[in-house]
Formats: C-alpha cells, structure tokens, sequence
C-alpha cells in the first residue's frame, strides 16, 4: 500500500468520523431544543414560564444546520 | 487504478453502512427515550386524573353531609349558646371534611337572617377576615356557592351605599334612614327616607323630577334585611323629609324591627323556614366590592361568612339560572 493510499484513507476515515460526530451532536441539539422541552412541559416538570422557547429553538436549528453540515462533510468524505 | 478505486468504494461502503448504523441506532435510543417518557406522562394524567375524581367525589359527598346535617339540624344549631353543644362539635366535624381551617361559628345566628357561619381557623377577627374568604374561594366543594355577607348586626355600624343621586352612589349611616312599609299584592312597599336628601320643595323648585334623580339602593336593602327579606320587597322609592308619608316613618335601625314590619307587611314568616339540603341562598362578591370602602366593620363582617339555607326550591332555580 502506497503512502498516498494510507494517506487518503486516513483522511476519509477522519472525515467520516467527523461527520459522524457532528451528526450524533446536531442530532442530540434537536432533540433538546425541539423535543425536550414540549415533554418537560406537559409533564409539568417545569412550568411554561421556565421554558425560553427562543432558546429552544435557537439550539435545535443549530442542531440542524449541524446535521446538514455533517451530511456535506460526509459527502466530503465519500468524494475524498 | 481499477484496484485502487475498488478499494475506495470498500472503503466508502463500510464507512456509510457504519456511520448509518450508528445514527440510526442513536435515532433509535432517543425514540425509545421518547415513547418512555410520553408513556410515563400519559402515566402521570391518567393517576392524576383518577386521584382529582376521587377527590371530587370525596368533597362532593362531605358537602352533601355537611349540608344535609345543617338543614336537619338547623333548629337546633340556632338554639345553641355554645360551641361545645353536640351539634356543633358535629357539623364542625363534618365541615373539617371540606376544609380543615374552616370553622362553625356561633355568632349571630340569632339573626334572623343567618343559620350557619363559617369562618377560617387563622383569623383573628380583626383585619385579617380575607383569610376566611381565600380559604373559601379555595375550597372546591364550596366554590359553586357564591358566599357573602347576609343581613348582619356589624353592618349597621358601617355607612353603606344607600341611594343614588343623579346616577351616582352615595353612602350614609343606617341611623340617618327611614322607612315606612305597606302591604302591595305579592310583598310589600317600601318607602326610604334619608335625613341628607334635599327636600321635595326644595328640589321642585329647580327641577321637576324627584324619583329619577334618587333612586334607592338595592345594596342598602340587602344588607338591612337580607336577601330572604328583600325579595319579597316588590316597590321601593325614597323620598324627601317633605312627603305625607314622612309622618308614619320609622327609624331603619334596629334592623331586626325593619325586618319584622317587612314580614308582616309581606305575610310571610319573619324567620327562615325549614330547610332543604341542598339549596340555600347566598349573597354576592360582587356586592361585598360595592361596599369595600367602608369603615373597618366591613372587615369584621367578612370574618363572618354564612350560609342562608332556604328552602323554596323554585327561588333557587331561578337563582342558579
């Protein structure tokens, strides 16, 4: 196996790893910011007041646009 | 160059398999985090919900006993000259079931007017009677009766809202009041005199109409003669010092005489009748508000929350409508 092969299977492996992070991370935003907060609600477990629905939404977008920006680093990989 | 790009879509097979398998699996973990905690708050309302219903019915059926006991023993519960008689010890018992920090009062139940009282554990009697009302407004069972002051002796220290004077109200002191009844075909007339109304004459003299500028106050017959009283008051007017009638006036105070000229003018029975359990007449918050402004008798009075129990059914229903 050449260098250069080693090299760019290192490079893909990292890259699919990153997207696979920044997946699992935009993923857990979401879930927090969009889902979360509506259990926690109905639940009662804390009051409407307490939620700041700005915040909720401000981090399940970023939440998101993470998962769309892993899916282009996945794209990334798989071209490399 | 062929091996070499073979091994690359190895490469990217494995990777994608790998990376969709792990997000699918996390995907799955939240979902299944998800249905847990919908299923447990579905858990939660369900117990909630059971545990509210038996509570109701728990609250509905004190209440029931508690007014079923008041109307049997009504008699006796007017009758007693402290709150060690055995009825009391009762019917405080049975309303410890709906709230713990309400209590029987004995008090004025000697009023013609009031049966039962009910006041909180905490107040003092002085100043702190909104206590009795929170705790009332609180107890759900109770929160169906509209619960207020009746015909009471407090109120006569207080000026209270007596007549209207151009659309305006006015407050003086029941002292300054005075009244002449005759009897009308289904009650009686009752006729006001005020000591601080301008006199006919003198009022002619500038304007015409006398009756559409004074205009008595409901709120001053409610709180001289109750609500059982007044609605059997079928005319009431003021009018000046100056009328014929003046002559034949009598001091509105004390109240309980007011009462009994109303009652016999009305040919009805000066006292409650017998009772029914579940109806009763009660009195207004709205109507307390009018008369909030009032001296500090107003406080005491509110310390003094009562029931009147009634027993005309049809009164009721037409109150409840």
């Amino acid at each position: 196996m050449k260098y250069s092969e080693v090299r760019v299977l290192v490079a893909k492996l990292f890259y699919f790893v990153a997207a696979l992070a920044l997946t699992l991370f935009g993923i857990s935003l979401a879930y927090l910011g969009f889902v979360m907060p509506g259990l926690l609600w109905c639940s009662n477990f804390v009051s409407n007041e307490m939620i700041s629905l700005v915040f909720c939404v401000f981090v399940g977008t970023i939440g998101v646009i993470l998962c769309l920006f892993a899916f282009i680093v996945l794209l990334w990989a798989v071209k490399y | 160059m062929q091996a070499e790009s073979k091994v690359r879509l190895i490469i990217n097979v494995l990777c994608l398999s790998a990376y969709v398998l792990i997000v699918a699996a996390y995907i799955g973990v939240l979902t299944h985090w998800y249905s847990i905690a919908v299923t447990a708050l579905q858990l939660s309302r369900a117990t909630a919900h059971k545990s509210r219903l038996l509570e109701e019915n728990r609250l509905n059926s004190a209440r029931s006993d508690f007014f079923k006991y008041v109307s049997l023993n009504q008699a006796k519960l007017r009758d007693a000259s402290n709150a060690d008689f055995p009825e009391f010890v009762e019917g405080q018992r049975l309303l410890s079931k709906i709230h713990p920090d309400l209590l029987l009062k004995l008090g004025s139940t000697t009023n013609l007017c009031r049966d039962v009282m009910i006041t909180s554990r905490v107040c003092s009697g002085e100043n702190s009677c909104l206590q009795c009302l929170l705790l009332l407004r609180e107890a759900p069972v109770l929160k169906s009766i509209r619960i207020g002051l009746g015909a009471h002796p407090h109120q006569l220290k207080m000026r209270v809202h007596a007549y209207y004077f151009n659309n305006i109200p006015y407050k003086t002191d029941p002292s300054k009041m005075r009244y002449a009844v005759s009897p009308v075909v289904g009650g009686a007339r009752v006729i006001l005199f005020c000591d601080d109304l301008l006199s006919q004459s003198e009022w002619s003299s500038d304007f015409s109409d006398f009756g559409a500028q004074y205009k008595p106050s409901d709120l001053f017959l409610d709180s001289m003669l109750g609500e059982y009283l007044r609605k059997h008051v079928r005319e009431v007017s003021i009018r000046g010092k100056d009328d014929p009638a003046f002559a034949t006036a009598t001091d509105c105070l004390p109240s309980e005489r007011f009462r009994r000229d109303v009652a016999t003018a009305a040919n009805i029975p000066v006292t409650i009748p017998a009772v029914s359990s579940k109806s009763y007449i009660y009195h207004s918050v709205d109507s307390e508000k009018n008369s909030n402004s009032s001296v500090s008798g107003w406080y005491r009075d509110r310390c003094k929350w009562s029931f009147e129990l009634h027993s005309n059914d049809s009164d009721n229903n037409s109150r409840n409508e």
